[in-house]
């Protein structure tokens, strides 16, 4: 079928001449839609209305049923990323992103189906197991092309996907907000309308993706770019298979790596409100406090790009050595500075925290492509992307346990995090520690053309 | 794979980037003025 042979790799190479520079725009489509899975929670107070509409019926959803919604799509993330990654680089990226697109934007359809038949296995099949197969498609389906393309700034080129991620959220909140409020009535939530509409909106956009998207021919430079003739130790011109790349002991360094780095900046995201709330009880009121949360996305999201295009300056072992030791001693110092009661303080040091989270995930493709080669970069990135769905788990349950444990044993709201803050200084110094014993990939690795 | 070299208009590309840049400077803003209840007393 012709419209299928459109999503040939072949017929995504690109012809002598094509800009690189809208590669970008390709992969920003893909990850500022599906970016939108972190704004799921502005659906869960709707969703638990649907037939009570002004307040929860009895046979409403429940808040704790619908909290398993975003835990299958986050669950699937990872292991679409890790299982597809390979299928990803044998047919390329316009197909991998045509499969997300069909997914994700499939996945808000069945659940407005979910919602108007009030089943709720349906939201769970349609935003959660497919949307989140979608999320892991899309997520991963980028990233080698635009390492190819940029191979003199591959941290700043897949920065500035990673980055759309992060800026998906930033959009699909107030969207998703405002759609609800347009197709709201006295019997309807608006919810059903409001899937439907995104799906649409959400297909477009990342069709548009899907067309623009390009690889580039063999042997392919950019202009006047000479590969370095001073060879790095960390980055290698060889290629390792991603069946092999997981056997290595560097696989496994950075998968720690970021799985703690996420862990620290999960916890904080996650509970920033009221731990702002709670450390400065008589300074901060419900409304700063979301004003810190949003202000903590704004450093996540410029975080993305501002350190993993400055990793292809300092080199990518340097710039996690900054992440790990400046977010070990900031999150040991975090208590002290609460008992200060600088407000500025706590905000800049944990703004500083929230941008070096988002480096750690936008600077990790590079960090791949510099020990593992280019040929399975996206396979691999996948395989490690299932420390993301660790630490979503451990960061969360690290912060409410130990929190909920100190409160028990009587100790003051305002120093109930202090545990919690040094246990995650404790585990970006384990972090630390495995980012200094990666070395280069032994060459028994290596992939050989046969 | 088509062998044509060919020339990307530099309006196609400003296009492009308007595209995915207007919603992200939109989420953006909305993020910055709720970010701005911090700073009001």
């Amino acid at each position: 079928m012709a419209v299928l042979s459109f999503l040939d790799r072949e017929r995504s190479i690109a012809a002598p001449g094509y800009s690189r520079w809208l590669v970008p725009p390709a992969a920003l489509a893909i990850h500022l839609c599906i970016g939108q899975a972190y704004a799921f929670s502005v659906f869960k107070t709707p969703l638990t209305q649907l037939i009570g509409i002004k307040a929860p019926a009895p046979e409403d959803w429940k808040m704790s049923s619908l909290a398993w919604i975003f835990s299958i799509a986050l669950g699937m993330l990872g292991l679409s990323a890790a299982m597809f990654g390979k299928w990803l680089e044998k047919v390329g990226p316009r197909r991998a992103m045509a499969a997300a697109t069909a997914c994700f934007s499939g996945g808000f359809f069945i659940a407005a189906l979910g919602v108007k038949l009030h089943v709720l296995a349906l939201v769970y099949l349609g935003y959660g197991f497919l949307g989140g197969i979608g999320l892991g498609l899309g997520y991963i389906s980028p990233v080698s092309t635009l390492i190819k393309w940029f191979p003199d700034r591959p941290g700043m080129a897949t920065g500035m996907a990673i980055m759309g991620f992060g800026g998906g959220a930033m959009i699909g909140a107030p969207l998703s907000t405002l759609l609800m409020r347009l197709f709201q009535s006295p019997t309807s939530m608006g919810v059903i309308e409001t899937f439907l509409s995104m799906g649409a909106i959400y297909g477009a956009f990342m069709i548009f993706g899907v067309v623009t998207v390009r690889i580039p021919s063999p042997g392919w430079k950019p202009e006047g770019y000479v590969p370095s003739a001073q060879t790095k130790k960390l980055v290698t011109s060889a290629n390792v298979d991603v069946e092999n790349a997981w056997k290595t002991p560097q696989f496994w360094q950075l998968w720690i790596v970021l799985c703690v780095n996420v862990t620290a900046g999960i916890g904080i995201l996650e509970h920033a409100a009221p731990m702002i709330r709670d450390m400065f009880p008589n300074k901060i009121t419900t409304d700063s406090a979301t004003g810190f949360v949003g202000l903590l996305s704004l450093f996540n999201l410029v975080g993305r790009f501002f350190w993993s295009s400055l990793s292809d300056l300092l080199g990518r072992k340097g710039t996690y050595l900054i992440y790990l030791l400046l977010g070990c001693v900031l999150y040991a110092s975090l208590p002290t500075v609460g008992r200060s009661g600088s407000v500025v303080l706590f905000v800049a040091s944990t703004c500083l925290i929230l941008s070096m989270y988002g480096g750690g995930f936008a600077t990790i493709p590079a960090y791949l492509r510099d020990l593992f080669g280019t040929m399975h970069v996206s396979a691999i990135h996948g395989r490690l992307l299932t420390a993301w769905s660790t630490a979503a788990v451990l960061g969360p349950v690290l912060v409410n346990y130990i929190r909920d444990f100190e409160l028990k044993r009587g100790v003051p709201k305002a120093e109930a995090y202090s545990v919690t803050l040094y246990i995650m200084a404790g585990l970006l110094f384990v972090g630390l520690v495995s980012n200094a014993l990666v070395s280069p990939v032994d060459p028994k690795h290596h992939h050989q053309e046969t | 794979m088509n062998e044509e070299p060919v020339k990307v208009p530099v309006l196609r590309l400003v296009l492009a980037w308007i595209f995915v840049g207007i919603p992200l400077i939109w989420g953006v803003t909305q993020t910055v003025l709720k970010a701005a209840a911090l700073f009001r007393k």
